[in-house]
């Protein structure tokens, strides 16, 4: 008995030092095999570089995917482009949480989902760039990308809810700045100004695959953009005059330094841009997005050519000038309004590359246009009728900034800060007019009046409130980047809101004048109709309020803040 | 070096404890008997062979009632005892009912039935096993014939539904292969318990990760630890434990073989059924009509539905309907295209083409066990096959089981034991052209009667019939394998040391073969266009691989001594665990061709991921268990634990338990009740336990890996997710369960009772950090923070009877219920419009926060004015929930305005003030139950089991609970009844277009509509015939036995809509609510089989 009472001492014994590397604390250390750590993880620039990836889907949705798409098209329908069967309604309830300023943010680079989440993200990545191992360029640079694309959060986030507070750190849990109070938008803006002007000065001119990274004309094009709307906003809300020519001045001098570096130029076929397999050789695109079968795709394209269509309104259609650069209503060449072929005789060349030449009524083709008119904009009629051109597999390449639109951003720039000379039409309008198949007469300015020909000239339909040639420059606006997703916000920077109304401008409710002789009675009994024949898309109207130009701050935000003290203010109306 | 020293210490007390002087007092019994009897007059010899249905019994206790000692029978079940003529015998073992029989001769043989509920039993507890009536915590223990065997279910965890106290089963499909979801007493545990409340399933001790990898007839005990004394597996056991213990042969027994079947045919319960074209449309043109007064139709895919369809859908079905026509279209008769618009006038029933009434399943075991007296074993072999229920490209389920074991006494003190346990099972079903939540069965039941499911020119048209018709197999293997080679040794007399360990691998492989699919495409075409029509993204093949490898070492020691009345148990081990695992997919686009789905065989991209991962945990723990006179018990445990989940600096936690029990029966002065008590035992315990079941990146920031949706060349660019914030201070969450409980056994052990009542509290929960703005740009780190209790009750009974004629009755049942409530919180307590509320203090889990329906409106509620109808004053707006194109009218819900206000609204969307919205329903169960009846006479016995849920319901969404969910897809026969302004006693209020939403219009969460999930199912009935000795002589069979057996034969509910009231929103389709209960039917089962034993 003794002696195996011993030797089961003994096996105990040896079992528990032979087991001394297996059972000991080094035993419960289980690092993560697949998943790198911070701050470790900033030790490259090609480490920085990856990183940086996580921002393009936040800024550069391009056409989406699968079934989803940007603003593109139909993706922004509350605007005067659109006549639907039922009115986009601008937000109607102050929302008890999120709204697009809270929520729960995700990690995921493809959804994170708040502004303050990407903000973090930007401010993270700005802080962190510095413990790379790289030189000071390149620093530099990736300093510039990262305050880009925070510029370019706030931006959006001003332009969404005007004041907010204005974070440019990492925030930790415990910090008094999380119950910062909202920053006025002139605040934010300038700050933004700084960032995009570090980018700008920064940032490399080539990087990374063509077209396809972020690099300094990247940033010019969209600092052209930003600041053109901000500028823009402060001058007609009247906020801060002094302030909106600085923002326009920034936004042409970032366009003309597009325009200087003489690295674009406007593609031969304007339809080209929006509807091309391969984008990577086209002169007009500054960044696009590129779609691959199987690997990444959109509906777009198929949404364009075989669904039931919020159709363009006839607001939008007589937009476009008459091919003699006059607006239709003092055109020699314009045909009139009844029948699309009489209605797109003659007209803006870009009109043919938008609107189908035949009309799609409801209860008499299956993919009709609310409006009779339809889009063709993004459908490549080459490989439309293809497994590709269906369902949400498309793979058109979406441009994501283009030289068009800083032309236009350029032109607007100077007529806003009244400074537009024949030279700057010269080298922005009148290179869009010259393009391959748009055929327009170049745009003069003769004593501050729009002329063609020599001849100074004034639509009869202008806004009253807007001087002639601003008019004009909006027009080219709307006609060169029409469903690209910048309509509304065009409205809301130059106050017009009110043509987005339906009872205000009665026009954008209109679409195609239906000749009643041409279709059954029976085939048409869906549509209605006003007494001359034109198409009423909605039974429904919009009306817009004051309040619907800055969004709602959710509920939940307001009552956090008021319970720690601070005060969170309400926008205007709400 | 520091837990070295501990595990070291650990069992070297329990060596060094032993007592250096044991006597044993092991009373000779049939001296004692002898001694007794002779001074008596007869002396008289008994001799005989105790056996039960398996052969002999070794260890049964013989004594002769009134004289003191007793005898046991040997290994072969042969006693000898010295007792009167006249005297009467009793023959009493653990696991069989006593029988006494008087002495008559002196040869008496004696067959003894199992008992399975007698408080003699053996439990197998942790690390060890127990005396029923001795035990001190929570333990179920399963009735393994009558819960696995006969029954035509294919795994453990199905079986076990209804079975256990406590125990909740639950399936969200009726879908082949997949593992129920098993959950112990509560749903969801702690707020961050991924898996929620699941039990850790301990086979032959080790983990396994699903009950369908133990062959149901391999089990030969199970147990389930419910309570705090789980605390001795540490944590991964703060939910208890299910103890199964497979099968191992006896000792000195002949060599037996047994073969069982069951051949099973299986139908579905319910199913939804698509309403007529006819009907269908018109109802859809209704929902289109109000956002769109002035449409006469519309189009879905470009087919056409107005008055003209709905017309000749009527008539066609007038003409046509109920004959076979065969599945060629007939142009102008099935479909035309007419004014430029596509129509298809001909009814369908996708589900007849689709699904099979009937369908096979079978399940064959084969085991042989046996035993000499050093050594015994067991082999066990199992397979089972179910067939799926698509008419063509079926699906397919079958597994492997294999279990081999064998226990041999090595030398007079150690024993050494070695099993192999391996499962192989494969399942296939067609490839799904869509993303996973939308198999065909999304499909089937998505589009209404007129879709097209016929051909033209033999081409099948687009639909989920062709789809699956064409589409190749998936395979999903799953291979499990675990090898345990493990000892116990005698030290000395009253104190074994025990040591094992497992290593186990399992490893799935999954294989995805897509392609394209060919036949006419007419979505929004005229002329339809023969070609492949689904889509490009889906022509691909894909490989995902992932294995885990585990290693569990376990080593405790004994020690048992008896001091007179003191009956003292010590236990004292440790437990280390490692996990590693990894998996690969890849993924080539472009198959050269649909039969060969390689990846050398495509030509298109190729995307791969992989991800590894691995974690360890390491335990001491030791328990104490002492009684006096079997009367006073008490159990003291503990157990220290590490868990590589955690930070260094918190890594370890320290977790006792203690319980006791005080057995009132044993006391003489309840000697009174002895007519009708037979036993009572009053138990209390507390425990507490840390629960590792957290996410692991908790406690590491860390970046993971994310495709960025960015291509360069043919590459979506990887990129990095930010990364995560953490608290420094995050440890584990404690459990800690008091819990108190009777049992009870009445008339002579014929009738038992349990009843447990249990508070189990999750303290230092970790839950959603302090609250912050969003202007933090992140979740707010995750904390200790906050507790929940889950509050609950377990009530088992059972009642046995043996009638006069031969007849013996077993009823048993349990009813269990209970709740789970957040007891503090800190966060906003706001309630959403989908009838969810964020979490908060006070919140009871699961809750459903709706409206009252009061009515519909009626046209007294309104004046009309230029054909729009205003409400009247005085009568409480709904405006909120209006929007341009849908306005309340006659015929749409009215909500009550609880609050009074003149409103119905949302409040200011608190808990607070949730307007007019209360809680109207919960998600988790209540009151489950569960009850058995058997009967057995002669040759003859048949099993009833019937199980339930008393309290459940469900706000779904989707077309199938929510009319017109989508305008135009599929409208169902029973949503048939909607208002109209002749029919407005309806069910269903007027059609409005929800725009695919259960929280707005008509179909705000209401009590009207919420779905009532209770039950009671006839779950199993089994009827069985067992031949009698003389037959099986002459075959030379030891037992053969016939049976039929029934699953889910019916069922009662309070549903409204055809689903299974055990539905539930799939693995799947948990983020989509367009998928409720449009899944794999649940189905009834009619079977047969045989047991055989030679």
């Amino acid at each position: 008995m003794k002696n195996l009472k011993y030797l089961a001492f003994a096996a105990l014994i040896s079992f528990s030092s032979c087991s001394k590397d297996f059972l000991s604390d080094g035993f419960l250390e289980k690092d993560p095999l697949d998943q790198l750590s911070d701050p470790a993880f900033w030790s490259s620039e090609n480490n920085v570089r990856t990183y940086t990836y996580g921002f393009y889907n936040s800024y550069f949705k391009g056409y989406g995917k699968n079934n989803t798409w940007g603003n593109y098209f139909s993706g922004q329908g509350l605007n005067d482009d659109f006549a639907p069967l039922k009115p986009v309604e601008f937000t109607i309830n102050v929302p008890t949480s999120g709204g697009g300023w809270s929520g729960t943010p995700s990690n995921l680079p493809t959804s994170a989902s708040t502004p303050f989440g990407r903000i973090r993200k930007a401010n993270h990545f700005i802080a962190s760039v510095p413990l790379a191992n790289m030189s000071e360029e390149a620093k530099n640079h990736w300093s510039g990308v990262g305050r880009f694309f925070r510029a370019l959060e706030y931006s959006n986030f001003v332009n969404t809810f005007g004041d907010v507070p204005y974070i440019d750190k990492v925030l930790a849990e415990t910090d008094p700045e999380l119950y910062r109070k909202r920053d006025s938008r002139t605040f934010v803006m300038d700050k933004v100004l700084e960032d995009f002007q570090f980018a700008a000065a920064n940032v490399r001119a080539t990087d990374g695959t063509a077209k396809l990274a972020v690099n300094k004309y990247v940033v010019l094009a969209y600092m052209s953009r930003v600041f053109l709307f901000e500028g823009t906003w402060l001058k007609y809300h009247d906020i801060d005059q002094a302030r909106a020519k600085t923002y326009l001045e920034a936004a042409k001098w970032a366009a003309e330094e597009v325009i200087k570096s003489g690295n674009f130029n406007v593609s031969g076929d304007y339809r080209a841009v929006f509807s091309s397999l391969d984008l990577s050789s086209n002169a007009e695109v500054i960044l696009f997005k590129r779609y691959e079968a199987g690997l990444l795709t959109h509906a777009l394209m198929s949404n364009n050519n075989l669904e039931p269509q919020s159709g363009i309104s006839k607001d939008a259609m007589e937009n476009y000038l008459a091919s003699d650069g006059l607006p239709i209503a003092i055109s020699t060449t314009y045909q009139g309004d009844k029948g699309i072929e009489n209605v797109i005789a003659n007209r803006d060349g870009r009109m043919y590359g938008t609107v189908v030449p035949e009309l799609r009524l409801q209860g008499v083709t299956s993919n009709y246009s609310s409006s009779g008119y339809s889009t063709l904009k993004f459908l490549n009629e080459q490989f439309k009728n293809d497994q590709m051109g269906t369902s949400y597999v498309n793979t058109t390449d979406a441009p994501i900034i283009r030289y068009g639109e800083v032309l236009v951003n350029y032109a607007e720039a100077c007529v806003e800060l009244g400074t537009l000379t024949q030279d700057d039409l010269d080298k922005s309008i009148n290179k869009l007019r010259a393009r391959v198949g748009v055929n327009l007469p170049k745009l003069e300015v003769v004593g501050g009046q729009p002329a063609v020909n020599g001849k100074v000239y004034d639509d009869p339909n202008r806004d009253q409130s807007v001087s002639s040639l601003i008019w004009e420059i909006r027009r080219e606006r709307r006609s060169e980047l029409i469903f690209e997703g910048f309509r509304l916000n065009d409205l809301r920077r130059w106050k017009k809101l009110e043509y987005a109304d339906t009872d205000k401008k009665p026009s954008i409710n209109l679409g195609a004048f239906v000749d009643r002789t041409k279709w059954s009675a029976d085939q048409l009994k869906t549509i209605t109709l006003t007494p001359e024949g034109y198409i009423i898309p909605s039974i429904v109207g919009r009306t817009v309020l004051d309040k619907h130009y800055l969004e709602p701050i959710p509920l939940d935000q307001i009552a956090l803040y008021k319970a720690n003290g601070s005060e969170l203010t309400q926008n205007p109306g709400w | 070096m520091r837990n070295t020293l501990l595990f070291s210490i650990a069992l070297g007390m329990a060596v060094t404890a032993e007592a250096s002087s044991v006597s044993f007092t092991k009373a000779t019994n049939l001296n004692a008997a002898t001694a007794y009897l002779n001074g008596r007059i007869v002396q008289n010899t008994v001799q005989g062979t105790v056996t039960d249905q398996n052969g002999p019994v070794a260890g049964v206790t013989v004594s002769v009632i009134g004289v003191p000692g007793a005898t046991t029978t040997d290994a072969n079940g042969s006693f000898k005892i010295n007792a009167a003529l006249g005297s009467t015998l009793r023959f009493s073992s653990i696991g069989y009912i006593s029988q006494d029989v008087k002495v008559s001769s002196n040869t008496i043989n004696v067959t003894l039935v199992s008992e399975d509920n007698t408080l003699d039993e053996v439990v197998v507890v942790g690390y060890g096993s127990q005396k029923r009536s001795n035990i001190t915590g929570a333990v179920t223990t399963v009735d393994v014939s009558k819960t696995l065997e006969n029954r035509p279910v294919v795994d453990a965890g199905r079986a076990l539904q209804g079975v256990v106290a406590g125990l909740n089963i639950t399936t969200p499909s009726g879908d082949l292969g997949g593992d129920p979801t098993i959950r112990l007493r509560g749903v969801s545990g702690s707020l961050q318990s991924s898996g929620g409340a699941s039990p850790l399933i301990l086979v032959d001790g080790v983990e396994v990760p699903s009950l369908s990898l133990v062959g149901p007839n391999d089990i030969e005990s199970m147990s389930v630890i419910k309570d705090a004394s789980a605390a001795i597996y540490g944590s991964r056991a703060a939910y208890g434990v299910i103890l199964i213990k497979t099968k191992s042969g006896k000792r000195n027994t002949k060599t037996s073989i047994s073969y069982d079947n069951n051949f099973g045919f299986q139908t579905p319960t319910t199913s939804p059924e698509i309403a007529s074209g006819a009907d269908g449309a018109k109802l859809a043109l209704a929902a289109f009509k109000r956002f769109n007064p002035s449409a006469t139709g519309f189009e879905n895919l470009g087919i056409r539905y107005d008055d003209y369809a709905v017309e000749k859908m009527a008539e066609w079905q007038n003409l046509y309907g109920g004959q076979d026509l065969g599945t060629e279209m007939v142009a102008g008769r099935d479909y035309e295209v007419k004014d430029g618009f596509l129509y298809f006038h001909r009814t369908w029933d996708a589900e007849d083409m689709f699904m099979k009434n009937w369908t096979p399943q079978q399940t064959h075991n084969v085991s042989v066990n046996g035993g000499s007296d050093k050594v015994n074993f067991n082999v066990g072999l199992g397979y089972m096959n179910q067939k799926g229920i698509l008419k063509v490209n079926p699906d397919d389920y079958s597994r492997y089981n294999l279990n081999i074991g064998v226990n041999a006494e090595i030398t007079n003190w150690l024993t050494g034991y070695a099993k192999a346990l391996y499962s192989t099972s494969n399942s296939s079903k067609p490839f799904t052209y869509n993303s996973a939540v939308y198999d065909p069965w999304f499909y089937l039941y998505r589009w209404p009667a007129n879709y097209p499911y016929g051909t033209i020119d033999g081409i099948g048209m687009r639909n989920a019939i062709n789809d699956v018709e064409q589409a190749s197999m998936n395979t999903n293997k799953f291979n499990f394998g675990r090898f345990t080679f493990g000892g116990t040794a005698k030290i000395v007399e009253g104190l074994t040391v025990d040591a094992d360990y497992t290593y186990s691998n399992n490893a799935r492989r999954q294989h995805q073969v897509g392609g394209k699919v060919y036949g006419w495409d007419f979505w929004n075409k005229k002329e339809f266009t023969q070609g492949y029509y689904s889509d490009a993204n889906y022509d691909y093949t894909q490989f995902i691989n992932s294995y885990e490898d585990r290693h569990v070492a376990n080593m405790f020691a004994t020690w048992v001594k008896n001091y007179g009345n003191h009956n003292v148990k010590v236990m004292a081990g440790a437990n280390a665990e490692l996990v590693q695992n990894e998996s690969q997919t890849v993924k080539r686009m472009n198959l050269l061709d649909y039969d060969y789905g390689q990846i050398g065989l495509a030509n298109g991209a190729t995307t791969g991921a992989s991800s590894a991962g691995h974690w360890s945990t390491l335990g001491f723990f030791g328990r104490v268990n002492y009684d006096y006179q079997d009367k006073y018990l008490v159990e003291i445990l503990g157990r220290y634990d590490g868990s590589s989940r955690f930070r260094s600096d918190n890594r370890w936690g320290f977790f006792p338990a203690a319980s006791v029990g005080y057995v009132i029966t044993k006391e003489d002065y309840m000697d009174w009740s002895k007519d009708f008590l037979s036993f009572m035992k009053i138990r209390g315990s507390w425990g507490s336990v840390g629960n590792q079941n957290v996410p692991s990146s908790l406690f590491l920031s860390t970046f993971n890996s994310a495709a960025s949706d960015w291509l360069v060349g043919n590459e979506i660019l990887s990129t990095l997710t930010t990364p995560s914030i953490l608290s420094p201070f995050l440890t584990w969450e404690t459990i800690t369960t008091k819990e108190v409980g009777v049992d009870a056994a009445f008339f002579n052990n014929k009738f038992n009772v349990t009843f447990n009542r249990y508070v189990r509290t999750v303290s230092d929960m970790i839950s959603a950090g302090v609250t912050l703005p969003s202007s933090f740009g992140s979740t707010s780190p995750m904390r200790n923070f906050g507790e929940m209790q889950t509050s609950g009750w377990e009530l088992e009974l059972a009642y046995n009877h043996q009638f006069e004629n031969g007849l013996s009755m077993r009823l048993s049942g349990q009813l269990s219920d209970f709740k789970e409530k957040i007891t503090k919180f800190s966060g906003l307590a706001n309630v959403a419009t989908d009838g969810t509320s964020t979490n908060y203090e006070g919140k009871t889990i699961g809750e459903i926060w709706g409206y009252e329906t009061e009515r519909f409106f009626t046209y007294d509620d309104f004046n009309e004015v230029n054909g729009k109808y205003i409400l009247k004053d005085g009568i409480p707006s709904q405006k909120y929930y209006e929007s341009n194109t849908f306005t309340y009218g006659p015929g749409d819900v009215k909500f009550k305005d609880l609050n009074g206000d003149g409103v119905i609204s949302v409040g200011d969307g608190t808990v607070e003030n949730p307007g007019d919205r209360r809680v109207i329903g919960n998600t988790s169960p209540r009151y489950n139950y569960g009850f058995r009846a058997d009967f057995a006479y002669k040759a003859f016995d048949l099993g009833i089991f019937l199980q339930g849920v008393g309290e459940r319901s469900i706000w779904a969404g989707g077309d199938l609970a929510i009319p017109s969910w989508r305008y135009s897809d599929a409208y169902y026969s029973h949503q048939l009844d909607y208002w109209t302004p002749e029919n407005q006693d309806a069910f269903y209020p007027a059609p409005a277009f929800q725009n695919q939403s259960n929280a707005s219009f008509n179909f705000l969460p209401q009590t009207k509509y919420l779905l009532d999930m209770s039950y009671l199912r006839l779950k199993n009935v089994t009827f069985g015939y067992t031949l009698p000795q003389a037959a099986l002589d002459k075959i030379k069979f030891q037992r053969a036995r016939i049976f039929f057996s029934g699953e889910n034969l019916f069922e009662v509910d309070n549903l409204k809509v055809p689903i299974d009231p055990e539905t539930d929103y799939t693995e799947n389709g948990r983020n989509d609510k367009n998928s409720f209960g449009r899944s794999y039917p649940y189905r009834r089962t009619l079977s047969f089989g045989l047991q055989l034993t030679f």
